[in-house]
């Protein structure tokens, strides 16, 4: 049976209808798009869909759903601008154009055996939660699995159930803190690099994944550097502005690499220079 | 339970010095203390004369804000030091600390610690080290903080 993912690669640059099965609100400006895709839609953990409001624009939205859920596409996309806000309009039955999945994934397979750490800015969890999901699900082929969580404020956390469900898993290690709170907060206040310290993992075996805005996963690098993880054991996602999908039409270039083929998941050690680079 | 000063051989804020200096340090030693659940540990404004080393709990630095209520800024843990006023003048806590959970801290005296300091410059180096290291850190945190590091990923 042909998946919609196999017709976007007969045609990558034709959406694909998909219905809206469910709108949820996440945060002040931030929510989750269910999808039914036509068929069963196969991806992996990091990759990223171009959504297609019909006649707004498309927009690269990491996928944020459990990959072992083929029936149910999930985004999760903070309104940024028209593209977004058009996404933010729609609702259950309405149809948006799908295309995808690209990029590299992340790299659980080579994390076998050994430590998980996921860390997290912000709206950052949605590229990582497959992955998370994946560990869960497969949370034999791991040893231990270390989720850490920054969001500016407590109302500012995505996937609240879902991160307190984490939470009550004996094997599972989640750490949440927030920027800035009221008393009413009784978690840590500061940065997520501020979690890595006290987090329960071997420098050693781990390989880490991080997701968040460039800044926060330089400090997030340099915090795991100094705890032990060498930088080609931390992984992060890029984004820049992504197009085609397929590295044809050069908007998303970064240094010598075309951020939708080549990533948006990198290898550390092969973009930190690169994140460094001032925009003239 | 170990002794006051096995606790404060084993406090980070001890760690590196020789042992001559640990005794310096232990003749500063004013006893622990403990906080339950929500109790101050200093108050903004409030005499800084004993520095307190936590070795249990954890404990959350806030201020009071007209309107807002109390902000909280930073949380501190175990083998972290409360703060700095002790060392500077006025010696006067800058902001709120309480505990998060029941707390725990070893009690240095400020002004044996400040004698100390000022009688024996190998001892008061290391001891401005580790305040410089923490007011750094804490200096940094507060500048991510300031950065709103996830404010950009749409």
């Amino acid at each position: 049976m042909e998946t919609a993912a196999d017709l976007s690669l007969v045609d990558p640059m034709a959406p694909v209808p998909f219905m809206v099965l469910q709108r949820r609100e996440e945060t002040h400006d931030t929510f989750t798009l269910s999808l039914e895709p036509p068929e069963p839609f196969q991806f992996r953990p990091g990759q990223f869909n171009m959504l297609y409001p019909f006649g707004i624009g498309e927009s690269a939205i990491s996928i944020s759903g459990d990959p072992a859920a083929p029936r149910r596409l999930v985004h999760t996309i903070r309104r940024v601008g028209n593209v977004t806000a058009a996404l933010d309009r729609l609702r259950p039955g309405d149809v948006v154009g799908v295309r995808g999945p690209f990029g590299n994934p992340w790299p659980l397979d080579e994390a076998r055996g050994g430590d998980l750490v996921f860390v997290a800015g912000g709206i950052g969890l949605a590229p990582l939660r497959p992955a998370i999901a994946w560990a869960v699900s497969h949370r034999d082929d791991y040893r231990r699995v270390v989720v850490l969580i920054g969001a500016r404020t407590p109302a500012d956390i995505v996937f609240v159930e879902q991160v307190q469900e984490w939470r009550g898993q004996f094997d599972l290690e989640v750490g949440v803190t927030v920027d800035a709170a009221d008393h009413a907060w009784r978690g840590p206040v500061g940065v997520v690099t501020s979690l890595i310290p006290g987090a329960d993992f071997e420098p050693s075996e781990a390989l880490a994944m991080i997701c968040g805005p460039e800044i926060m996963m330089r400090f997030t690098a340099a915090e795991l550097v100094k705890r032990g993880v060498t930088t080609d054991r931390i992984h992060v996602s890029v984004e820049r502005n992504m197009k085609c999908g397929i590295g044809f039409c050069g908007h998303c270039q970064f240094g010598p690499y075309f951020v939708c083929r080549d990533g948006p998941v990198f290898r550390y050690d092969r973009v930190e220079r690169l994140l460094t680079v001032k925009e003239v | 339970m170990p002794s006051l000063e096995e606790q404060l051989a084993a406090h980070p804020f001890a760690r590196g010095l020789v042992p001559e200096q640990v005794r310096t340090l232990e003749s500063c030693i004013d006893g622990e203390t403990t906080w339950v659940t929500d109790a101050f540990l200093v108050s903004a404004d409030g005499e800084a004369d004993h520095c307190y080393l936590l070795v249990e709990g954890a404990a959350v630095i806030s201020a009071d804000s007209p309107g807002r209520g109390r902000r909280s800024i930073q949380t501190i843990h175990a083998g972290d030091v409360v703060g700095w006023s002790w060392l500077f003048p006025p010696h006067r806590w800058a902001f709120d600390a309480t505990a998060l959970t029941e707390t725990r801290a070893l009690v240095l005296d400020g002004a044996k610690l400040r004698f100390a300091i000022d009688d024996d410059p190998a001892f008061g180096l290391e001891i401005v080290r580790r305040v410089g290291a923490l007011v750094a850190d804490r200096l940094n945190a507060t500048r991510l903080q300031l950065l709103d590091l996830y404010g950009n990923r749409g």
